[in-house]
């Protein structure tokens, strides 16, 4: 079998392996990356366990609203929670519609629908350390204008948002200049210690009580209501909606910053935070949590993040190389296939991923084809440069000799451009474990996960434990790398 | 093999590297190429052996018109040696030798057989077979070509400068050897050199090019006492001087 029918079988098996695991339909719940919203997620997916007895998938740390509700929309995700003002201002800002009930006509014509408020409110609030509010006299946030050396540690998405930074500074009119952009966990971190003044909190978050924060009082009344809820797709079943429902009104602000103090003090899982909340509420006895230990996350995860490079590796590997090739043989189509390819190497990886989602869902495929993206270029460029770093007297040889096309490739440039080739591959295999890191955001899985979990919960051993597997596996894979050339290349022509 | 080329010209670049070039090699005939750098010698080889549709004018090969259709066919008559041997750096001396008649389906045993053979013509020391071109020193590398151009049994032998670049005892032994060996094995030759001594060695036609034009083409002696152009005479004056 020669390299191409070979590369074609291989390629039908990952086509086929992809749209086996879109055909599995179980019910999914998505959750965004804070750890609230792990709990309620959690929370569904143990009550529709236990009430229908269906299988349910919950993929937490999805990134943003705007993957969520894509996902949603396409039927990725089935259920997540979400909070009525974000819905309202974020989703449907150009719509001019402000009402719960409007909202719920609006969603109807997307076939998504919404429960009614679980009883809390989550809204956004400016916090300091209560000891430098106290010092300076803040209580309020329209006295922050007068207090304009003031730094600001704000999350993106609330930079971003219609209902976030921009509308709030008109309402107040501060003209602060001193804001950084950060995660809203890592924001937690600066404020604790002293490197922010001011950040932009969730009001049932347990770290406000944890590290003696103040939530100023919101005197203009700016920010809208943030009521939980759980959005779903209209189109599961009466049963499952059913269940959801039972949450209606049944958890207050207290319970929920309770829950978010187990989570984030008492270092409890949220699987376990959940089940506990269900048989005490509920009388539900939940799924069995399942408590992973370190070793078997770490194996988990490094499956899922191998998994994602060697796919997107190999795919534009059976893509790079002939591209590469082309851009040696055809110098005009070269020119703009390189400089194509250049360019998609600038664009930001998250960007991509967003990107991606209304086309390709949630999960692996569209981290997968985002990874395969950013391969080209160093594989593409190793490939050009194999073919055309061979000297003008040696290639006249090559074409004088008399040798068939198929020898003047396979026996010839093609293993004088292999050491040029394999370079471009290692480059490659080793940017793809970091920006692998990201595809966590997407629900890919991968070593960003437990990065993205340790951030979170403010627990630097996590962290660690998907830092150094992941800088390991880029160590591993560039010295596998090395051991193929020594194996592949000829002696001839190796340097090392 | 008779080889015409007829009316050749080659533009590079606006350059016109070649112009209105005729020429005639009988079979069994060895003519050198004589020049200085620049005049035109290389190109008119290339041409040759490299692609057909660069030229304006046209080569016969036996008769017929030399096409791309049919050129690597040509070229598997010809054995091609260039300054500094031209070997695949990927590949061992054997390797390098072999690769063109592997390519041609013949057994194995016979090119073993046949490599050998030219190995011990050529004078090619048999624990460099398993070398790679960077281990070998320069007139090693030049045997190893050598090899290379005969293992296919060709009917001319082209040789580039083959000799340049090599100190003065080694290239002295190889021209020696080359031939002895050549003389051996009556194969039509094309020698391109700046080096009248080696041309009146090993050719018994001298073409003398300038400028990519053919001055004159005779017999040494022919070119020494009745010079047609001024530069010739000069060439040869200064060659052939003693001081």
């Amino acid at each position: 079998m020669n390299i191409v029918t070979l590369s074609k079988h291989l390629l039908l098996a990952i086509c086929l392996l992809c749209s086996f695991k879109a055909i599995s339909k179980d019910i999914v719940v998505g959750s965004k990356k804070f750890t609230e919203n792990i709990i309620l997620g959690e929370l569904a997916k143990q009550i529709i366990e236990d009430d229908v007895g269906l299988s349910v998938t919950h993929k937490e740390e999805l990134g943003g609203t705007r993957v969520l509700f894509e996902a949603l929309k396409r039927g990725d995700i089935d259920i997540y929670p979400e909070y009525s003002g974000t819905l309202i201002f974020e989703i449907l800002a150009s719509q001019g519609k402000n009402s719960l009930e409007e909202l719920k006509d609006h969603l109807r014509g997307l076939g998504l629908g919404i429960t009614k408020p679980l009883a809390f409110n989550n809204t956004y609030a400016l916090g300091m350390r209560r000891e430098q509010a106290e010092s300076l006299g803040i209580h309020k946030i329209s006295q922050l204008s007068s207090h304009e050396t003031l730094r600001y540690g704000l999350g993106h998405e609330f930079l971003d948002r219609q209902d976030g930074w921009p509308g709030l500074a008109k309402a107040y009119s501060l003209s602060h200049q001193n804001i950084s952009g950060m995660d809203h966990d890592i924001a937690y971190k600066a404020i604790r210690t002293g490197r922010i003044d001011l950040m932009d909190l969730y009001s049932t978050d347990a770290e406000i009580q944890g590290y003696d924060l103040i939530a100023l009082e919101d005197d203009k009344q700016y920010f809208p209501e943030y009521a939980a809820l759980f959005l779903y797709r209209l189109d599961l079943e009466e049963s499952v909606i059913a269940s959801l429902k039972r949450f209606e009104g049944l958890i207050d602000a207290n319970t929920m910053v309770g829950m978010n103090h187990l989570a984030k003090f008492e270092k409890q899982s949220p699987e376990m935070i959940a089940q506990n909340y269900l048989s005490q509420n509920l009388g539900v006895s939940g799924s069995e949590a399942v408590n992973e230990t370190v070793l078997s996350d770490i194996v988990k995860r490094s499956t899922q993040h191998l998994y994602l490079v060697f796919v997107s590796l190999f795919a534009a590997l059976v893509v790079s190389i002939p591209l590469g090739y082309l851009c040696f043989v055809w110098q005009k189509a070269g020119k703009i296939i390189l400089g194509f390819v250049g360019v998609i190497q600038t664009i930001p990886s998250l960007a991509i991923l967003v990107v991606m989602i209304p086309l390709f869902g949630i999960g692996e495929l569209p981290a997968i084809i985002a990874l395969f993206l950013y391969s080209l270029l160093p594989i593409v460029r190793g490939t050009h440069l194999g073919f055309s770093q061979i000297e003008p007297g040696l290639d006249f040889m090559i074409e004088s000799m008399g040798l068939p096309k198929k020898s003047k490739i396979w026996r010839i440039r093609f293993p004088l451009a292999l050491p040029a080739i394999l370079n471009g591959l290692k480059t490659s295999a080793v940017i793809n474990v970091g920006t692998a890191t990201i595809g966590a955001l997407i629900g890919a899985g991968g070593y960003g996960q437990t990065i993205l979990k340790g951030i979170r919960l403010d627990d630097h051993q996590l962290i660690l434990s998907g830092a150094i597997p992941a800088a390991l596996m880029a160590l591993g894979i560039q010295v596998a790398f090395d051991y193929l050339e020594k194996s592949l290349v000829s002696d001839g022509i190796r340097t090392k | 093999m008779k080889i015409e080329g007829r009316n050749l010209s080659l533009r590079y670049q606006d350059k016109l590297v070649l112009e209105n070039i005729s020429f005639t090699l009988e079979s069994g005939n060895r003519l050198a190429l004589i020049g200085s750098s620049g005049s035109g010698k290389s190109s008119l080889i290339k041409g040759l052996i490299g692609l057909p549709s660069f030229y304006q004018g046209e080569v016969k090969v036996d008769g017929n018109m030399l096409t791309n259709d049919w050129i690597n066919r040509f070229r598997r008559r010809v054995g091609y040696v260039i300054q500094g041997g031209g070997l695949f750096p990927h590949l061992t001396v054997k390797e390098n030798a072999l690769v063109l008649v592997r390519s041609m389906s013949l057994a194995d045993d016979d090119c073993d057989k046949r490599f050998t053979m030219y190995a011990e013509l050529a004078q090619l020391e048999s624990k460099l077979f398993p070398l790679y071109p960077h281990q070998l020193s320069g007139g090693q590398k030049q045997r190893a070509a050598l090899v290379r151009a005969l293992v296919h049994e060709p009917e001319l032998l082209i040789l580039d400068e083959p000799f340049s670049a090599l100190d003065p005892v080694i290239r002295y032994t190889l021209q020696r050897d080359v031939k002895a060996l050549i003389a051996s094995l009556k194969k039509s030759l094309i020698l391109v050199t700046h080096d009248l001594n080696e041309a009146k060695h090993f050719a018994d036609q001298i073409s003398f090019m300038h400028d990519g034009k053919i001055l004159q083409t005779g017999k040494f002696l022919e070119l020494k006492e009745n010079p047609k152009h001024k530069l010739i005479g000069e060439f040869f004056t200064a060659q052939l001087a003693e001081f």
